[in-house]
């Protein structure tokens, strides 16, 4: 089957109905005409600074209406986008820029402050920049030309005559990878098309639907969010203060929202935190869950507490995959709980033995994939990709069986990942940001079962001489260089680590030290 | 100890481990300044019901209550003088 460009989605909902809203922020209100037009708006000035087809450029902001109208905005011009996470250091978005390659950068001002020249001096292939709104303060080399709204502002609104295939790329989504270094997940047009019809062959989305987004866009589950929604004309209404759970499900309330879609921890944190059980929504319907394994009690806990017309749909995916490969059908969550489901219409997720035969009931295996949804690859990384990808399949690292019904539960993670919040860390780039440390002589991390995040970070530190570091040291070394949600919530000093007999350290062991 | 130096020192001892330099002001948002994330929120309050014998309702979650130091203050001060 051929698929349009994923850009194409949002001129058809604007076509359909351009006073329809799209976005909600605040008090501000965004159109599907006034995005369709504000996307080509900066599709035209990308165009007219140079930017060509399969170029490439970033993106870093915050949720918000100008991430939107900016991601598509880049896509329209032929580019591929390049999504950066606003949360990470400077020299973790500094490196990610340079891996990419990326022609331009488009960021919000809020978000760049005054490292805009630290970002971007050294970077060989930028030639431009666009914010929203120009600081004299920044002083870029001379060859990045720099460009704000009011630039845009004065160019056409009608879509730019670029023409995009399927297989283009379309995004890159940097993930933390199991070597330590991120890795740049290549979606094409095709892939992240694919998986919005497939996640619309399950989920019932429409246009009547008000979503409230407190996932960010630059993530997988968040993009897809965006995607299914501006697919049918949907709305999003955009929340990023879900540190204060309060005040996002007031947003619920007044903005009469339909559909919240959550990590574990979300509704970990509503539940707890909240009156999210007692509140009465009566506007809502559907409730989705990815990104981690949610406990089977928070799952009955929901179940019990939401009224029969809401329906909670359970689900699982990977940013290799676009977003989604299986997900619980509602009606069947009852009977269910504890497992990730079935394939997505599209997708055939299997679990197989380690000769590529399908495991039996019982039998456990690693989960693979194949569907349109599957990535390309690693982004300049043959070798990784090699490691994930064989004759189309994808290897998703997660070990897993089949019950009698053929549905699907997790019960490992083959790869050293941890999933704490929404957010899939390397256990190794904590490693070694600890390892630097003078006075450490080894060190490892492992997550541990937590009831709000799903796995909390904890690092196990073998100091040189007992006491000669500190707790705080340690995590004030972590905060320079890695995002909040890489710090570990805890830090154990040990005499030593348990090994195999080949010298390897043996972190089931460690997880047992966690237990006492 | 003053309380405004109190709730900095936790601030600065518990999410920045001893470093001043980005708590800038007392009216900077610790959200948007990346100084404590959602998690951060929760150990914040947990830390104001044990430290400063307080009860914190859900509804009482909001950043004008908790999102700068300023905001604390007059949080704290209030809740302290209602009981």
């Amino acid at each position: 089957m051929n698929h349009r460009p994923i850009h194409d989605l949002l001129t058809e909902s604007a076509d359909r109905a351009a006073d329809a809203v799209a976005l909600t922020h605040g008090q501000t209100d965004v159109t599907y005409g006034e995005l369709e037009a504000r996307s080509n708006r900066l599709a035209h000035l990308l165009r007219d600074r140079g930017v060509r087809r399969g170029d490439r450029v970033a993106l870093l902001a915050e949720n918000g209406c100008d991430y939107v109208a900016n991601y598509f905005g880049i896509l329209k011009s032929g580019a591929c986008c390049v999504s950066l996470n606003s949360q990470n250091k400077l020299s973790t978005n500094r490196e990610l820029l340079t891996d990419s390659g990326a022609v331009g950068l488009v960021a919000r001002r809020a978000q760049i402050r005054s490292a805009l020249p630290d970002l971007v001096n050294g970077q060989s292939d930028l030639r431009l920049v666009h914010t929203d709104q120009n600081d004299p303060a920044w002083v870029l080399p001379p060859q990045i030309a720099f460009s704000d709204d009011n630039d845009a502002a004065q160019c056409p609104t009608q879509r730019p005559d670029i023409s995009v295939a399927e297989h283009d790329l379309c995004t890159i989504l940097y993930t933390s990878g199991s070597t330590g270094s991120p890795r740049g997940v290549t979606l094409t047009h095709r892939n992240l098309a694919a998986n919005t019809e497939q996640i619309l062959a399950y989920l019932p989305v429409t246009a009547e639907d008000s979503v409230l987004v407190v996932l960010p866009f630059h993530y997988s589950y968040g993009k897809s969010l965006l995607l299914t929604h501006v697919a049918v004309g949907g709305r999003l209404v955009i929340d990023n203060r879900f540190a204060y759970p309060q005040a996002v499900l007031k947003t619920m309330v007044e903005q009469r929202v339909t559909s919240l879609a959550g990590v574990p921890s979300t509704y970990a944190i509503l539940c707890a935190r909240t009156e999210f059980l007692r509140t009465d929504l009566p506007h809502l319907r559907c409730l989705t869950q990815a990104g981690g394994a949610m406990s089977p009690a928070l799952t009955r806990r929901l179940l019990a507490g939401l009224p029969d017309r809401v329906k909670l749909f359970v689900m699982y995916g990977q940013t290799e995959a676009s977003a989604r490969l299986a997900y619980v059908p509602s009606e069947q969550l009852p009977e269910k709980i504890g497992s990730i489901g079935i394939g997505i219409p599209g997708v055939e997720l299997t679990v197989r033995r380690p000769d590529g035969g399908e495991c039996d009931s019982g039998e456990v295996g690693e989960l693979v994939a194949r569907g349109a949804n599957i990535m390309r690859g690693y982004w300049n990384d043959p070798a990784e990709t090699a490691l994930v990808i064989e004759d189309g399949l994808l290897h998703t690292g997660d070990l897993g069986r089949y019950d009698d019904d053929g549905f699907i539960t997790i019960v490992d993670r083959a790869k050293n990942m941890i999933k704490a919040g929404a957010n899939r860390v390397g256990a190794k780039e904590i490693e070694d940001t600890i390892a630097e440390i003078e006075g450490v002589v080894e060190v490892s991390v492992i997550g541990v079962p937590d009831e709000l995040l799903g796995e909390a970070i904890e690092a196990f530190v073998v100091p040189v001489r007992p006491d000669s570091l500190t707790e705080k040291q340690i995590l004030a070394h972590c905060r320079d260089r890695l995002a909040l949600y890489k710090l570990p919530r805890v830090i154990r000093f040990v005499d030593a680590l348990p090994k195999s007999s080949a010298g390897k350290i043996v972190k089931a062991e460690l997880a047992k030290l966690t237990e006492r | 100890m003053e309380l405004r130096e109190q709730i900095r020192s936790y601030i600065i001892e518990n999410f920045l481990f001893g470093d001043t330099t980005p708590l800038t002001g007392d009216e900077l948002s610790l959200l948007d300044n990346g100084i404590i994330d959602s998690v951060g929120v929760l150990e914040l309050v947990a830390y104001l019901e044990s430290d400063h014998a307080l009860t914190i309702e859900d509804d009482e979650l909001v950043p004008e209550n908790l999102d700068s130091v300023d905001n604390l203050v007059k949080f704290v001060a209030r809740k302290h003088s209602v009981v």
